[in-house]
């Protein structure tokens, strides 16, 4: 498993280091959607209204909950574009034909992403959140980071499962293009579970990520109790694990039934 | 035995559009019952036109593919029930432009697989430098290139350097040279040789390239519609087929020369010359190489000609593909 993180690493890094855009975007991207909620959101009500209501001001809230959407949006887009981008890449027959542990593989996908996240975080959701709270608050925000990448980890039990039968389709993609917004919706990371209707909120606690989250937003409004959420998140991962190792294992077996490995 | 194929059947669905929408299935019979096998520190090309089925056993052979029947053994390792052994021992090459990530580099690339392959870094890292001058590729300056910058012949190498990564006993290359200068072309084919001379290494490689499947391999599958054809060395093949050897003989007699000229062509199924030096060449077809051979000769002596120089053409690799992949 460490010689497959080390190369997901080589990967990932070569991507990111060598075009630097995608570095400039990860760092704007939390800072971007806050300004784009806030201009939303203050046509509508006033940051005064929000904090009455949710018990925290709106620019620490968003800032660390895109912040939390983008490393688990991260995750879930490594994941489920992998099989694409190697098709691309012409690697695919490779990848296939290694005889390495395909669930162990996709495991080690995200996890190179997760720790510059975490660098990232100290650009975003550490100033953000030490300026609104007071250096007191340092704990908490590396604590709201680690959770943000244990969402992500979180996630990749699932997403795997999710990318083993959507590459079954002719056009995955368009699969995988429809689960980013329903993953904004159900991960309950702008919208809280708590205020979704009864069928959303069902859907949200499937999602592991759903209750990581929940956590960092019990760290936010100054709560302690995140142990119960973080304990159900990663019982869902590893619910989830057998069904992802199942998927890929269909996902190959058709393939290679079909001659749909492109060399 | 180090590859066997026994009675490989493959299908393949495809769809048939008619108009915009709709659609009919259609079977494609890929391979029709292919059977053969590659001996240790063999090399085996299989030939054969574009949709005869090449690929299909290749990917069978590679694990890539399923087969509806038959079996295909790797160092007696079944390619479907054993895969993941069967990965451990076999070096592929399936394409040449693509297969590698275009942000790293070359080395990069090979420790990337290596990585997927399960070795040791130690190993993984000597490997990498010995292929590197083992091909070329440090020499070109293109291990710390980026491989979107590299060029058809740099990738095959590359490519080829993915292969021999785990040492494999056992290597499938698909068309390894297929787009490349004659330098790389060259430089593939005496790496192969080397491999499968020097460390006993089974080769099965497919070609369009006649000439190369003439010289480096000890013998060749002929496939055709899902089907081996012809199978044996070049020489057996050659031999197999009856297309007429043709001779072509350069005499002078300076004195009748033109009188001569017809009198050649009326004794014999051929064409005559004369070239401005007054040397006349004769081109004719031989039924059967040793009678068709004294018989013109003698019959060109009889007229009173010296003979300069005899040059009996033997049928190519490119007509015995051409006779067995046509009719």
């Amino acid at each position: 498993m460490l010689g497959l993180i080390r190369a997901e690493a080589l990967l990932f890094y070569a991507e990111v280091l060598r075009r630097k855009s995608i570095l400039v975007t990860f760092s704007l991207f939390p800072y971007l959607l806050t300004l784009l909620i806030l201009l939303i959101g203050s046509s509508a009500g006033s940051f005064n209204a929000f904090e009455s209501k949710v018990g925290i001001s709106p620019v620490p809230f968003f800032i660390s909950s895109s912040f939390v959407l983008m490393v688990v949006l991260g995750v879930s887009d490594e994941i489920l574009w992998r099989p694409i981008y190697n098709e691309e890449m012409g690697t695919s027959p490779y990848v296939v034909s290694s005889p390495s542990n395909p669930i162990l593989r996709s495991l080690a996908i995200p996890i190179p992403r997760l720790s510059l996240t975490l660098v990232l975080g100290s650009t975003s959701v550490l100033p953000v959140l030490l300026y609104y709270f007071g250096s007191g608050f340092l704990l908490e925000s590396i604590s709201i980071m680690g959770l943000a990448a244990l969402s992500g980890l979180a996630l990749s039990s699932l997403a795997i499962a999710i990318s083993g039968l959507a590459t079954l389709w002719g056009e995955s993609w368009r699969i995988i293009q429809v689960i980013r917004p329903l993953l904004f919706i159900f991960l309950g990371v702008f919208y809280p579970k708590h205020v979704m209707p009864t069928f959303a909120r069902l859907i949200s606690s499937l999602i592991p990520s759903s209750h990581t989250i929940e956590a960092i937003q019990t760290v936010l409004l100054g709560g302690s109790n995140i142990l119960v959420p973080i304990g159900i998140g990663v019982a869902l991962f590893m619910f989830y694990l057998p069904i992802g190792q199942k998927s890929l294992s269909i996902w190959e077996r058709k393939k290679l039934r079909s001659g749909g490995i492109r060399t | 035995m180090s590859i066997e194929a026994i009675n490989l059947e493959k299908k393949y669905l495809t769809k048939k559009r008619i108009g915009l929408v709709s659609s009919e299935k259609e079977v494609v019979e890929a391979l029709k019952g292919v059977s053969f096998e590659v001996g240790d520190g063999e090399i085996v090309g299989l030939l054969g036109p574009n949709g005869a089925g090449k690929t299909t056993t290749v990917k069978i052979l590679s694990t890539l593919l399923i087969p509806d029947s038959g079996r295909a053994l790797v160092n007696g390792l079944d390619v479907v029930k054993d895969a993941k052994k069967v990965r451990k021992i076999i070096g592929i090459m399936l394409t040449v432009e693509k297969g590698f990530y275009g942000k790293l580099t070359g080395k990069e690339n090979l420790e990337y697989f290596s990585a997927l392959y399960g070795l040791k870094k130690d190993f993984s890292r000597r490997k990498i430098s010995e292929l590197m001058d083992l091909l070329g590729l440090r020499e070109l300056g293109a291990e710390d290139k980026l491989f979107e910058e590299y060029s058809l012949g740099m990738k095959a190498r590359l490519s080829l350097a993915r292969a021999l990564l785990k040492d494999p006993p056992v290597l499938i290359l698909d068309e390894p040279t297929l787009g490349l200068d004659p330098p790389s072309s060259r430089k593939i084919r005496e790496l192969v040789m080397r491999l499968a001379k020097e460390e006993d290494k089974t080769v099965l490689y497919t070609t369009h390239n006649m000439f190369e499947a003439e010289i480096l391999c000890d013998r060749i599958l002929l496939i055709n519609e899902g089907e081996i054809v012809a199978e044996g060395t070049p020489r057996e093949l050659k031999r197999r087929i009856p297309k007429l050897k043709t001779i072509e003989i350069i005499a002078k007699n300076e004195i009748r020369t033109e009188d001569l000229k017809y009198e050649i062509e009326r004794l014999i199924d051929g064409r005559v010359s004369i070239s401005a030096d007054g040397t006349i060449e004769i081109k004719a077809k031989l039924k059967t190489y040793e009678k068709g051979l004294s018989e013109i000769l003698g019959k060109i002596i009889s007229l009173g000609l010296d003979i300069v120089s005899v040059k009996v053409e033997e049928p190519t690799l490119e007509d015995v593909f051409v006779h067995f992949t046509s009719e």
